[in-house]
């Protein structure tokens, strides 16, 4: 589970932090039977989040930075701080990032961590005046970028839990190929699922891509939001052309040199 | 009696948004132009425009020829589109993100080739995004679900052989898969 640190003003304003569920819970107890009505007022706080979590489905089931962005955690501007990489803020209603450093610096402090726990710390919601404020000075970077490099990178040949659970899959849109880092496979995917749905094995077997790469395209497309959950395949996911274009496209394809 | 098969691919979009750029890219012959001096608004964009239509061709192999088209962008010259457009294999649309309204320019190549979109396939190129952020390709696709229509767009510098590449391989792939 990602490591979340509960954190709360005192009556002086001071930010209280609890390493976990038990410090907090300890802190309720001791505060429910202050003298001080703002502490106690505070404790009652405390316990109504504690004993109000937020609901499992919006949890990550596992650790990694992938779940964390599949997560609804992130819905609302959110700043997020970790131990083993430096803060940012996910504008997700924008679809962007806001960074201090370059994405390029981003990605590459990602990339080694793998389905490691990034040591997520805090994550703090950001009111839209300091979101205003925070604009004026961060980079500001496509959030598709980041969703698409992290689905790539780091699907381990796992489908996301909600994808998982999709019976079958099309895409809402084409990925910006323009802009997104992509393989001839993933403009293959991409056009296959934007003409008809198909499984996992059944993208795999229509596109003749490898199961693994074809879970890193689909956990990609579900963290842009572009996936879509189909309720089953009506017709066998088939990638025979028409008769009359049969092997034209093949030769043109192959001439032009465009891969897979 | 020749045995070669002949497939057409259309460039079209408005004046400047890169057709005879693009052409020229993928075309192993030296690309034929009807180009004049622009004399009407276009001249603000550049001195000369393609008033006929540009032609490039890729030999696939000894029996299939890949013919590259490019309409004429102004609209004065839209006789021409339709001539061009009988038996394509598909479109490629290229919008100009640095004009007044690329959306409403978009309008009005999907309405004239529509019937003919909808035999084939096309491919949306937005182009000078580096000029013009916005619309962003969110819009783009936001406008295309409005008009019930949807079609790959991607941002593309028609300068760079493998944006052009991809933008055909999209399109092949679309009639590929349909």
């Amino acid at each position: 589970m990602l490591r979340m640190r509960f954190l709360i003003k005192n009556e002086f304003g001071e930010l209280l932090s609890f390493q976990s569920q038990d410090a907090a819970t300890k802190f309720c107890e001791y505060g429910s039977r202050s003298k001080q009505p703002t502490l106690r007022e505070l404790a009652q706080q405390l316990a109504s989040l504690i004993a109000n979590p937020v609901p499992e489905t919006a949890r990550p089931q596992e650790s990694g930075i992938l779940e964390l962005l599949a997560s609804n955690l992130i819905d609302q501007p959110v700043r997020l701080v970790f131990a083993r990489i430096p803060a940012f803020v996910i504008d997700k209603p924008r679809r962007r990032c806001l960074l201090n450093f370059s994405f390029e610096e981003l990605l590459e402090d990602l990339r080694p961590l793998g389905t490691v726990d990034p040591g997520l710390s805090q994550l703090e919601p950001i009111p839209l005046g300091e979101l205003a404020e925070l604009e004026k000075k961060a980079i500001s970077t496509s959030l598709y970028g980041l969703m698409w490099f992290c689905g790539l990178q780091f699907s381990q040949g796992q489908l996301l839990p909600t994808p998982r659970s999709f019976p079958a899959f099309g895409l809402g849109r084409w990925p910006d190929f323009g802009t997104l880092p992509h393989t001839a496979q993933h403009l293959k995917m991409a056009t296959f699922l934007m003409r008809k749905t198909a499984s996992l094995d059944g993208l795999a077997a229509g596109t003749g891509v490898a199961r693994d790469e074809a879970i890193a395209f689909l956990n990609a497309c579900f963290l842009c939001g572009w996936l879509k959950r189909v309720e089953a395949t009506a017709l066998p996911a088939s990638a025979a052309p028409k008769s009359g274009l049969r092997g034209v496209i093949g030769r043109i394809r192959v001439r032009l040199g465009m891969g897979g | 009696m020749s045995n070669v098969t002949e497939v057409k691919i259309i460039f079209t979009g408005t004046v400047g948004a890169g057709k005879t750029t693009a052409i020229n890219a993928i075309s192993e012959i030296k690309t034929i132009s009807t180009e004049a001096v622009a004399t009407d608004e276009t001249a603000q964009r550049k001195e000369t425009t393609t008033v006929g239509m540009d032609y490039g061709e890729v030999t696939v192999d000894e029996g299939l020829v890949l013919r590259l088209y490019g309409t004429p962008g102004q609209r004065r010259f839209r006789h021409m589109w339709e001539i061009l457009a009988k038996g394509a294999l598909g479109f490629v649309i290229l919008v100009d993100n640095a004009r007044p309204s690329p959306l409403e320019d978009l309008s009005i190549y999907l309405d004239n080739f529509k019937n003919y979109i909808a035999a084939s396939a096309a491919v949306i190129g937005v182009t000078r995004t580096d000029v013009a952020a916005q619309p962003d390709i969110d819009a783009y696709y936001r406008y295309l679900a409005e008009r019930e229509e949807m079609h790959p767009v991607m941002t593309v510098d028609v300068r760079r052989r493998e944006d052009v590449l991809m933008l055909l391989d999209t399109l092949l792939l679309s009639r590929e898969f349909e």
